[in-house]
């Protein structure tokens, strides 16, 4: 059952006078079990649009509807919060309680979940996202910040959400902790089958990891594809203030400069993988 | 949710009020709230109010603003005069079960509320027409001379400039962790009073730590720009009296006499 948005418009008012559209008319609908990644320049909307997939903002005009449901009730947002969801920015920035086990035992616990099987959930969410089951007794704030982030995120996981939207999942993480989650959440999506929504400012990591890309400009959504399809229009990216991944321009470079390579590659592998292949016919040529 | 809260009013704005000195604006407020007490009756009130009808004229600021100001102390206001109404003795008004109105009760609390309507305009004139940096940097100024018997004024108006500067951005923060917790099925809206305070852990715990951690970022970023204390600090904006702020101070003078003649002098009313 898809997540669907019929029309969503959202207005901010600031004051009496101040209005800003922050989400112009989006009409969008995101399948069961896709991986979607979500761009956009700073300001174009992207955490605002998210946050009416499980209610926490309410749309100004237009529609919300989850699983064939209308968020228009308190129990259909309730129902939503259930099976959307949300992991904020810096979202180690909301553990608040004494053991980790006790912080990714909140959520579930909210929904009634007791005894063993909400033993079994924070064990499966910790393990999910690579959190040895010895720091269940540890406090989160004696943790380094990559951990932290790992119990946040396992907090939202305990609550086995059928849809988990990630804002900037990675934000402020080296490399090797940038990775490490982003294969933990590709994980979870195979595994686990859940639809998952990645907002982000890396086109390196949505290149990667995503089926389905969608960019935001000025509150409305400007393209729908393919990474491989929106990277294909590096100016038009540009002209939206953002930026194929460096791989991508490099190799559209090449092409361009009549090396017979794919001008569409998305990631270091591929290029690899091409310009191999480039120099072994090079090779049986000479 | 919470942006609602309006707790810097400050009103940007390029009037005449606006330019004069924080310092002046601060003493006017004191004189106006001592010699307010001591009008006795309306005539006096009448008198008085020529100095926030003054004000709105010279700065131009909308007066539904300023009933903005009132609002969330209307209940108090209201109190106080239904109080004096039936609390007081005199010629009966009407009477309701136990209770009766007085014309007298009725007199002294609309005087009452008048009180504090004036009170609390004109000193949110002070808060609407000063930037907050002024405004502490005027009493940093004011409260220089106390210096000597051991007041940290320097210290003092700097604690007040970071604390308005982080409202804002703790209230940003509030409303963003309160979200991610919901976002976790918390639920702040329902439940008796004890069930929403202990509710708010989960809100209170996360917003204290950013607290703590900003404090620590701020104070390291202030020693690194070799911040130490009042001492020898000079400044970029240095505060002139002008003589707008002498015109400001005959007004008061003016004010200040006129009620002192109602109260002692030969003038009418009492």
């Amino acid at each position: 059952m898809p997540i669907v948005t019929q029309n969503l418009t959202h207005v901010y008012t600031i004051g009496k006078q101040i209005c800003i559209t922050a989400v112009r008319d989006v009409n969008l609908t995101i399948e069961d079990g896709e991986m979607v990644g979500l761009i956009g320049a700073t300001g174009s909307g992207k955490s605002t649009l998210v946050q009416h997939f499980n209610g926490l903002l309410r749309p100004t005009s237009g529609k919300v509807v989850v699983d064939e449901v209308e968020l228009n009730s308190p129990a259909a947002l309730k129902e939503a919060r259930r099976k959307v969801g949300l992991i904020f920015q810096y979202p180690e920035h909301q553990l608040f309680e004494e053991t980790v086990f006790a912080d990714i035992a909140f959520g579930p616990k909210n929904m009634g979940i007791e005894g063993n099987e909400l033993t079994e959930r924070v064990r499966e969410a910790m393990d999910l996202v690579g959190l040895d089951w010895d720091l269940r007794n540890r406090s989160p704030f004696e943790l380094s910040g990559g951990q932290m982030r790992r119990v946040a995120i396992a907090g939202v996981i305990a609550t086995r959400p059928r849809y988990l939207i990630l804002d900037e999942p990675t934000a402020g993480l080296d490399p090797r902790g940038r990775d490490e989650i982003l294969g933990r959440i590709k994980e979870l999506h195979d595994r686990m089958g859940v639809t998952v929504i990645l907002v982000s400012h890396n086109m390196e990591d949505v290149a990667r990891l995503v089926g389905r890309l969608l960019v935001m400009s000025e509150g409305e959504i400007v393209m729908d594809g393919s990474p491989r399809e929106v990277f294909r229009e590096p100016l038009r990216l540009q002209s939206l203030g953002l930026n194929a991944p460096q791989v991508t321009l490099l190799m559209a470079r090449l092409a361009e400069k009549g090396v017979a390579v794919r001008g569409d590659v998305l990631t270091v592998a591929e290029a690899r993988d091409e310009l191999l292949t480039l120099l072994g016919a090079r090779k049986g040529e000479g | 949710m919470l942006k609602n809260v309006t707790l810097g009013q400050y009103i940007p704005g390029e009037s005449v009020i606006h330019k004069l000195d924080a310092r002046t604006k601060i003493l006017a407020i004191l004189v106006y709230i001592v010699i307010l007490f001591m009008v006795t009756d309306f005539v006096g009130y009448a008198f008085l109010a020529l100095l926030p009808i003054m004000v709105i004229v010279l700065t131009g600021i909308d007066p539904r603003t300023l009933f903005g100001t009132l609002r969330p102390v209307l209940f108090i206001i209201i109190l106080t005069v239904v109080l004096h109404v039936f609390m007081v003795e005199g010629t009966a008004l009407f009477t309701l079960g136990p209770l009766t109105a007085t014309w007298e009760g009725l007199r002294q609390g609309a005087f009452m509320g008048l009180r504090l309507i004036l009170l609390i305009l004109t000193t949110s004139f002070l808060t609407q027409t000063t930037s907050p940096i002024d405004l502490t940097d005027g009493l940093e100024r004011l409260l220089n001379p106390f210096r000597a018997i051991g007041l940290p004024a320097h210290e003092l108006a700097m604690m007040m400039t970071i604390a308005l500067r982080f409202i804002p951005t703790l209230l940003d923060e509030a409303e963003k962790i309160m979200k991610a917790q919901m976002a976790r099925g918390a639920d702040f809206e329902s439940g008796n009073i004890f069930t929403r305070a202990k509710n708010m852990v989960p809100l209170l715990v996360p917003l204290f730590i950013s607290a703590f951690r900003r404090a620590d970022d701020l104070a390291l970023a202030m020693e690194a720009r070799c911040y130490r204390g009042g001492e020898n600090r000079t400044r970029m904006k240095v505060m002139k009296f002008t003589s707008t702020d002498a015109v400001a101070a005959a007004v008061m003078i003016g004010l200040t006499a006129g009620v002192l003649l109602m109260r002692f002098g030969p003038l009418p009313g009492r």
